[in-house]
């Protein structure tokens, strides 16, 4: 099978995604089982679309938990953990796992850094040292700002259900899809954020996000996305 | 002479109608050569006989720009940065496999495997150190955390697919290596983040990334040459079809030596459509003020004649005509109708067809010698080139004499005397005189126009001697002010051998060889080389010596902690998750190969560095060989001891040591040719003149227009080049014309019609040939500028400045 392409744009693909569901999220997570559904005609499609677009435009800053279930083959059972994400409009995220090892990366303005006290040493680099969080960053706010065109561009958009929203998004470009087969969004019924993200990867590995304790347009200090 | 061609007239003109069925049946001949075997454009034509320097020259056809398209995406803002994978996508689909046979680089990611694959023939001493100490078991503790953390993150998309091959992290042996190699100079390289030390820095399928993000290099390879016009032309027709499929804010530019020749092909089809058009129009001008007769048809056509005479001669004797040589047909031209004009004027003036040859035999004999003279001085060129256009020319001039002389008369009719033909038949010869201070006024103006251009600056750069695309030209400045301009301003070291491995041994004592010079230089940083990346066979074996200790000694403690029951296992992982890296360790390692990097995704170093030359001897053998480039900075230091210090099976290609040699050769040519080409005009012209006096006047117009010339070069600061100086030769020979029909006339030796004929012959190669002024293309404009100069002094000097140099002034 043929290895396609490329780094930087399927982690940037992977989060865009990841952060286009992370307007403020519901408490209550429940399983998606949707990601299998028929899509719903285009035009039923466009009016979810439009609506989801509205909602994510109300948001200028937030900040949730999430607790993250990744199963990845070279695991032997599922690696859970969890974090907090805090975000601000127009181009500030932070994005932090609390356990079971800190680390997270920050990111404000294009500049930014990671960071990981895996075994209690404290490994720290800077995001411009790395195209691949460049353009991931680019891809973070494309999605944060819900632009449509550009995702269009991008992804084919397959709303599965109207009500409560569950979109899937499907990457043109085959070098993405070397690493990414899909991406499914679960809204709450509101549309105001989103509940629960499945990641799918074209291995048969998958990473489920589920996102709670959401506060919405919150004052956030800039020493939050210091890097 | 004159019996003889009274002969010959007299009997063409009893067999006239054969003569002219002969004639035709020959040019038609002719013409089906030329057609079949069109000029070529071969720049070795210009460089000087010196064998080192030929074979330097064929090296030089393995740069990557004379043998890769480079093809860059340009994002126009930071936001659309993101559509490079788009981008890269449509470029891959839309470039023609039949035309482009390799897109680099490649589209696959590079595989785990196969990139850890090279890392034990690249092994250092101190990697042996690094890696040995994070194999102990408190480092290896804690690496194992880290890893399952960084898995924990968003980055295990990418970062599974690397740590089961690599969980030490020795891939950054690679990454080093490939910056050491300095292929990608300025570009960015993306770095570490936390995640798999500077993947980035390997090629990856949407392109090269250039520092600031904005930009995507690709190398694309074609079997089309770069030289030959129709498949230049087919590339870059090519590359503006795929310039329109990229996405909105992603915009493309490509440089090859196929644009560069395309640029060149359009310029002189413009060129020449332009100076057909001017001159044309210029000479149905002259034609309607002086001659304004059909009848001077055939004397317009005949230098069409002689040229396509020229022309079929050399490519039916098997010779290989190149472009430029014919570009100077214009001055053939110029210097034929000459002949045919003044055949025609005295036959207008009242010469008898049959008779004309009698007539102007000698003084257009002796005129044809003196052009003979002064392009057999072009024999003595190094350039080969020249020699061949002082051939041609030669060939021209013959071809031209002869035809003004026996077949135009048959196509004139003949006209009424004049009362000055009769004269003029009846006039001997007199002794004419020059004015001694007007003579000396004149002198001493050329002394001073000597003076004014002995400091001449010489163009020996061959790639200034074509067109520069203005669009091609600000390509390469972006180019070359985001990726560097290293393989276009560099010297090149090519070492061949019949295997890779005996390239590569070259190779690495090539670079051995030069490192003091570039120390002392203080620019050992400014070396490309692919050898970081495929050390030689010795260095490579020491590598996976060491790489074979570090698994004796480590092995067992690799093995506790990513086995099974191991440090990974009790941090979560899959009991065989780490199976690939200790497969690794088991197995013996391979050498690396071009294929091997190729099977690494790195198949852009094969593609710029390694490729297979085939080299052409001096006996016109050929032999295919492995090749090996090294780039270095070019500069005149190199030759000498530089040169001298490079081992046999090298070679060392220096733009820089080129244009040195050819500018020399240039100025040589340009002294020896000025200098033969007067002595020789001069023994002509004393021989038709057989007065001393009558020789320093026919001298005037030669040495009037190679005056113009050093004063226009001179004042104009503009370089001489090789055309310039192959164009000399024949501007001093033409002018000597006008000098020996003028001496002539003021000894009232020649016919009236005499000064008409210069005029008009001189209009003519003005207006025909100086019209190559207006051309694009640098060597058709040198060789306007060069005639335009020259005639345009040896016409006004000829018909105004000489009579006025002698004592009699009874002209015009």
């Amino acid at each position: 099978m043929p290895r396609h392409n490329t780094l930087p744009q399927a982690l940037a693909f992977l989060f865009c995604l990841l952060l286009a569901s992370l307007v403020p999220a519901p408490l209550h997570a429940a399983q998606i089982t949707e990601s299998d559904m028929p899509p719903l005609p285009q035009e039923e499609a466009e009016k979810v679309i439009a609506r989801l677009r509205l909602a994510s435009e109300q948001t200028t800053s937030m900040r949730c938990r999430f607790i993250q279930e990744k199963h990845l083959s070279i695991f032997a059972r599922t690696i859970q953990s969890e974090g907090i994400l805090t975000f601000r409009r127009p181009d500030a995220l932070r994005w932090e796992y609390t356990a079971p090892v800190a680390s997270g990366f920050v990111m404000q303005g294009g500049k930014g850094a990671t960071w990981s006290k895996a075994g209690g040493t404290l490994h720290r680099t800077e995001l411009k040292e790395s195209r691949e969080f460049a353009a991931l960053s680019q891809q973070i706010m494309l999605w944060l700002a819900f632009d449509e065109v550009q995702l269009r561009k991008q992804y084919t958009l397959d709303v599965l259900r109207a009500s409560p929203a569950v979109l899937r998004l499907v990457p043109h470009n085959e070098a993405m899809r070397f690493f990414l087969h899909s991406l499914t969004i679960s809204f709450v019924p509101d549309d105001s954020v989103a509940r629960e993200v499945r990641i799918q990867e074209a291995a048969g590995d998958s990473t489920v996000l589920r996102f709670s304790a959401p506060e919405r347009n919150i004052d956030l200090p800039d020493e939050v996305f210091i890097p | 002479m004159n019996s003889l061609s009274a002969q010959c007239i007299s009997w063409i003109f009893s067999k006239k109608k054969a003569v002219l069925l002969f004639f035709a049946a020959l040019f038609a001949l002719f013409g089906v050569s030329v057609v079949n075997s069109p000029p070529k454009e071969d720049i070795t034509f210009f460089l000087p006989d010196n064998a080192q320097l030929q074979q330097q020259f064929q090296a030089f056809s393995l740069t990557p720009p004379a043998r890769l398209i480079f093809i860059e995406l340009l994002a126009s803002s930071p936001e659309k940065a993101e559509l490079f994978g788009e981008a890269a996508q449509k470029l891959r689909h839309a470039l023609d496999p039949s035309l482009f046979t390799a897109v680099h680089p490649g589209r696959q990611l590079p595989e785990a495997s196969a990139l850890m694959g090279l890392i034990p023939s690249l092994m250092q001493p101190e990697n042996e150190v690094e890696f040995s100490a994070a194999a102990q078991k408190v480092p290896l503790a804690d690496r194992v955390l880290h890893l399952a953390a960084r898995l924990m993150s968003h980055e295990s998309i990418v970062l599974k697919h690397f740590i089961p091959h690599d969980p030490l992290g020795m891939l950054r042996i690679l990454f080093a290596r490939f910056s050491q190699s300095n292929l990608l100079g300025k570009s960015g390289t993306g770095g570490a983040a936390g995640g798999l030390p500077a993947l980035g820095a390997l090629p990856m399928g949407e392109g090269l990334p250039s520092k600031d993000g904005l930009a995507r290099l690709f190398f694309v390879e074609t079997p089309n040459k770069g030289m030959d016009s129709a498949q230049a032309q087919q590339i870059t027709e090519a590359l503006e079809k795929v310039k329109k499929v990229m996405p909105q804010g992603i915009s493309m530019q490509a440089l090859s030596s196929h644009q560069h020749t395309a640029a060149n092909v359009r310029a002189v089809q413009g060129d020449v459509a332009c100076i057909l058009i001017a001159s044309s129009l210029a000479l149905i001008v002259i034609f309607m003020i002086w001659l304004r007769s059909f009848a001077a048809l055939p004397a317009l056509a005949l230098p069409g004649f002689a040229l396509l005479g020229a022309w079929g001669i050399l490519t039916l004797s098997g010779a290989q005509l190149s472009g430029i040589t014919l570009g100077f047909g214009g001055v053939l031209l110029g210097i034929v109708d000459d002949y045919a004009l003044h055949v025609h004027c005295a036959i207008a003036a009242g010469v008898a067809p049959k008779k004309v040859a009698k007539t102007l035999v000698k003084p257009l004999g002796f005129s044809f010698a003196t052009t003979a003279c002064a392009a057999s001085v072009m024999f003595l060129s190094e350039l080969p080139g020249m020699r061949q256009v002082g051939l041609f020319s030669l060939l021209g001039c013959a071809v031209g004499l002869a035809l003004a002389l026996f077949i135009l008369p048959l196509l004139q009719k003949a006209k009424p005397p004049t009362k000055e033909t009769l004269s003029c038949a009846m006039q001997t010869c007199e002794e004419t005189t020059i004015a001694p201070l007007p003579y000396m006024a004149f002198l001493c103006c050329v002394a001073l126009c000597l003076w004014i251009g002995k400091d001449l600056s010489l163009q020996g750069d061959l790639r200034n001697l074509g067109v520069r695309d203005p669009v091609l030209v600000q390509a390469e400045k972006e180019i070359g002010s985001r990726w560097g301009s290293g393989f276009r301003q560099s010297a090149l070291l090519v070492s061949t051998g019949a295997s890779m491995d005996e390239a590569l041994t070259l190779a690495d004592a090539a670079l051995q060889a030069v490192q003091p010079h570039l120390v002392s230089k203080g620019i050992e940083g400014q070396l490309i080389s692919p050898l970081p990346l495929i050390p030689p066979p010795v260095k490579q074996d020491a590598s996976r010596a060491l790489w074979q200790r570090f698994v004796a000694q480590t092995g067992n403690e690799l093995h506790r902690a990513f086995g099974p029951g191991g440090q990974a296992e009790a941090a979560g992982f899959a009991p065989q998750a780490f199976a690939p890296f200790l497969h690794q360790l088991d197995t013996p390692p391979d050498p690396i190969t071009p294929g091997s990097l190729d099977a690494a995704g790195m198949g852009l170093i094969r593609a710029l560095f390694l490729p297979q030359w085939t080299s052409v001897s001096g006996s016109g053998a050929k032999e295919e060989k492995y090749a090996v480039l090294s780039f270095l900075p070019d500069d005149q230091t190199l030759q000498g001891n530089v040169q001298a210090s490079v081992p046999q099976g090298t070679i060392l290609f220096s733009p820089t040591m080129i244009a040195q040699q050819i500018s020399q050769t240039v100025e040589r040519d340009f002294a020896a040719m000025g200098a033969y080409s007067l002595l020789a005009v001069s023994i002509c012209l004393f021989l038709a003149l057989r007065s001393l006096q009558g020789f320093m006047l026919a001298l005037v117009p030669p040495l009037a227009g190679s005056a113009a010339l050093l004063l226009v070069f001179g004042l104009g600061k503009e370089p001489l080049n090789m055309f310039t100086v192959a164009a000399l030769p024949l501007v001093i020979g033409l002018s000597a014309e006008y000098g020996i029909f003028m001496a002539r006339h003021c000894a009232k030796e020649d016919c009236p019609s005499t000064p008409r004929a210069i005029l008009l012959s001189g209009l003519t190669t003005l207006t025909g040939f100086g019209s190559l002024v207006l051309a694009v293309h640098p060597a058709l404009h040198s060789l306007g500028v060069t005639v335009a100069v020259g005639i345009g002094a040896a016409i006004p000097a000829s018909l105004w400045l000489l009579p006025r140099l002698a004592k009699k002034r009874e002209f015009l």
